[in-house]
């Protein structure tokens, strides 16, 4: 699957990132913090909560630098504390968790309101607002863990092993997490079509 | 696989994960509808990749650049750096009138100069040292060497017909 990277995602992706790259705490949150906040945002959908841990993440990135030996991408590093952190929050506030998360729901509308401008022509606006409902509905109507290796596979861009890694489970059970979440999507675009 | 025989929706997602078998892949390279198939799962999924980063980034450009802690942890380094500094200023200040006060020669001279290293000081101070030092055991050869009528020379005594010596002669040598 080819989908256009953003020049921000590029730059992650493009080669090795040696620890270093982590002194930098001004360049490091500029360039990763908004693939960040996405994962976190529509991985427990809400934005305000989101927030808090993207900015805990990088905290606990920064501090803990020095253990990162460069044996995967930086991005893939931060997403996977990111993924703890995500975690920590759950066990300690299950269910007023997803209380609030509903409560302040991300507003797809106002997410297609920034799309780049090259799509901003009126039907692709309303296409791609539907598109980004329909893909929404999907999250939200399967597992947390089906949720988090899809935005992984499909947002982040992260292989199999990484995911599997990341999210401490075999390759098999990653592949059957993103059929279930594929299934789900296919529903919602099947359906609304 | 023949052409008639479609993919199915798992293998469909096989390909999406980037799991498909050769022989799939080989069938979905020729096959129109199979393609379009995947075409129709893959634009949302991009359109949603791109609208939700579109938004968390206009999201991340209104938050603070350094997460709060590394702020707390910067401006504490910061104090710690200026109290480590005044302390040695501190310390720099009362340990130079204490050292002036100290010395037993004028503070004046002594005190070490912007110019001069501490080693060419101490050095120096050597040096005047010594030559005091020389110039009293030169005082005190001149006093034990100075000429000093002997009790035979004064009261004329003899041993076995000589004169006994008048005085010593020659400096104490060291």
């Amino acid at each position: 699957m080819q989908i256009a990277l953003n020049a921000t995602m590029s730059d992650v992706q493009a080669a090795d990132r040696s620890s270093s790259e982590l002194d930098d705490i001004d360049a490091l949150v500029r360039t990763y913090r908004p693939r960040l906040l996405r994962f976190v945002t529509f991985s427990i959908g809400d934005p305000d909560l989101a927030e808090s841990i993207t900015q805990d993440c990088f905290l606990k990135a920064y501090n803990g630098r020095a253990k990162f030996r460069g044996d995967c991408a930086v991005n893939t590093w931060l997403t996977s504390i990111a993924l703890n952190l995500i975690r920590d929050q759950q066990r300690l506030q299950k269910f007023r968790f997803w209380r609030q998360a509903r409560a302040t729901a991300i507003n797809v509308n106002d997410a297609a309101n920034f799309l780049p401008s090259n799509e901003s022509s009126p039907e692709s606006h309303i296409l791609a607002r539907e598109q980004t409902k329909q893909v929404q509905a999907a999250l939200e109507n399967v597992s947390a863990n089906q949720r988090t290796v899809f935005l992984m596979r499909f947002a982040e861009d992260m292989d199999l092993s990484a995911i599997a890694s990341a999210m401490n489970m075999p390759i098999n059970t990653v592949k059957t997490h993103l059929h279930r979440a594929l299934k789900s999507v296919r529903a919602q675009v099947g359906g609304a079509r | 696989m023949n052409a008639e025989t479609h993919l199915t929706d798992e293998q469909i997602d096989d390909y999406l994960i980037g799991d498909l078998s050769a022989g799939l892949e080989a069938h979905f390279a020729v096959c129109g509808m199979c393609q379009d198939r995947v075409a129709a799962m893959e634009g949302p999924i991009a359109v949603f990749k791109n609208v939700s980063l579109a938004w968390s980034e206009r999201q991340s450009a209104t938050l603070p650049v350094r997460p709060a802690g590394i702020q707390l942890q910067t401006a504490r380094g910061r104090r710690l750096l200026w109290a480590a500094t005044a302390t040695t200023a501190v310390a720099i200040s009362v340990a130079i009138p204490l050292a002036h006060h100290g010395s037993p020669k004028a503070p004046a001279q002594s005190a070490p100069q912007a110019s001069t290293s501490p080693a060419q000081t101490y050095s120096a101070e050597r040096e005047e040292q010594i030559a005091q030092d020389n110039q009293m055991l030169q005082d005190i050869d001149r006093e034990i060497g100075a000429p000093v009528s002997s009790p035979s020379e004064t009261f004329g005594l003899e041993l076995n017909g000589h004169t006994l010596p008048t005085s010593r002669s020659g400096a104490v040598q060291d």
